[in-house]
């Protein structure tokens, strides 16, 4: 028997399902739960994305010397409004 | 949250945990056409507040909907697919909340219905330990929607 669980326990567990890191029953029951639960279903395709955005690290390849312009941008403007 | 009941320590994990397995139990007896197995999930004198049914109360409440459940299920297959949207647990009480979405096969042939209702329910927790439902409200689901124009105006 697959045991019930709550939208609310799959919320709290949906990146630990998408991580692998949860027991086996635990997984069967969020399996069974995606199938009847359409929000549940937009919530774990919509985490999956972002974790699929977050660990493509060509999404996040910054431009040469972004970082000296961006130190010195910041130095302009803290010496402008007078620091932290 | 932890609650203390006769001096003994709850855990409210485990208590909707129960709550899960009393609920799974309920929809197995359902897919099965089992009105006892059914029946177990109930109180002895709960309160039926289905829709599209008069409202039972008391002991009468479960001999009504026995009778309602054998006449379904002789004449239907039947198919429950339970969504609980949450469980909240307050010592020895609970309520759940979410949709039953029943499919119903003729079993002498014809077209499956399937009816999505939005329900509520409250729990008590008998001396034995054994969570039972003592009040059932449900209502026919509406498909998601935009609220009307006038009141995304205002």
């Amino acid at each position: 028997m697959v045991i019930e669980i709550s939208c609310e326990e799959v919320w709290r567990e949906v990146s630990n399902y998408l991580d692998d890191e949860i027991t086996p029953e635990l997984r069967a029951r969020m399996r069974e739960h995606f199938k009847g639960c359409k929000h549940c279903t937009a919530v774990l395709d919509g985490t999956r994305n972002v974790m699929r955005l977050v660990g493509d690290a060509k999404a996040f390849v910054l431009p040469a010397g972004f970082s000296d312009r961006l130190y010195q941008k910041l130095e302009r403007k803290l010496s402008k409004d007078g620091g932290l | 949250m932890e609650g203390c009941e006769g001096g003994k320590i709850r855990n409210p994990m485990n208590e909707v945990y129960e709550i899960n397995v009393a609920k799974a139990r309920l929809r197995d007896a359902y897919n099965a056409g089992n009105v006892d197995l059914l029946l177990m999930a109930f109180a002895d004198e709960f309160t039926d507040m289905s829709s599209g049914k008069p409202s039972f109360f008391g002991a009468d409440a479960k001999s009504v909907f026995r009778m309602r459940m054998t006449n379904l299920f002789e004449q239907n297959q039947a198919t429950l697919i339970v969504t609980i949207i949450a469980i909240r647990v307050f010592a020895g009480a609970a309520f759940d909340y979410g949709w039953h979405s029943l499919t119903l096969t003729p079993r002498e042939g014809g077209e499956s219905t399937t009816t999505r209702k939005r329900y509520f329910e409250t729990w008590q927790k008998t001396a034995s330990g054994e969570w039972k439902i003592n009040l059932y409200i449900d209502n026919v689901d509406v498909a998601p929607m935009m609220p009307d124009a006038d009141i995304l105006i205002q």
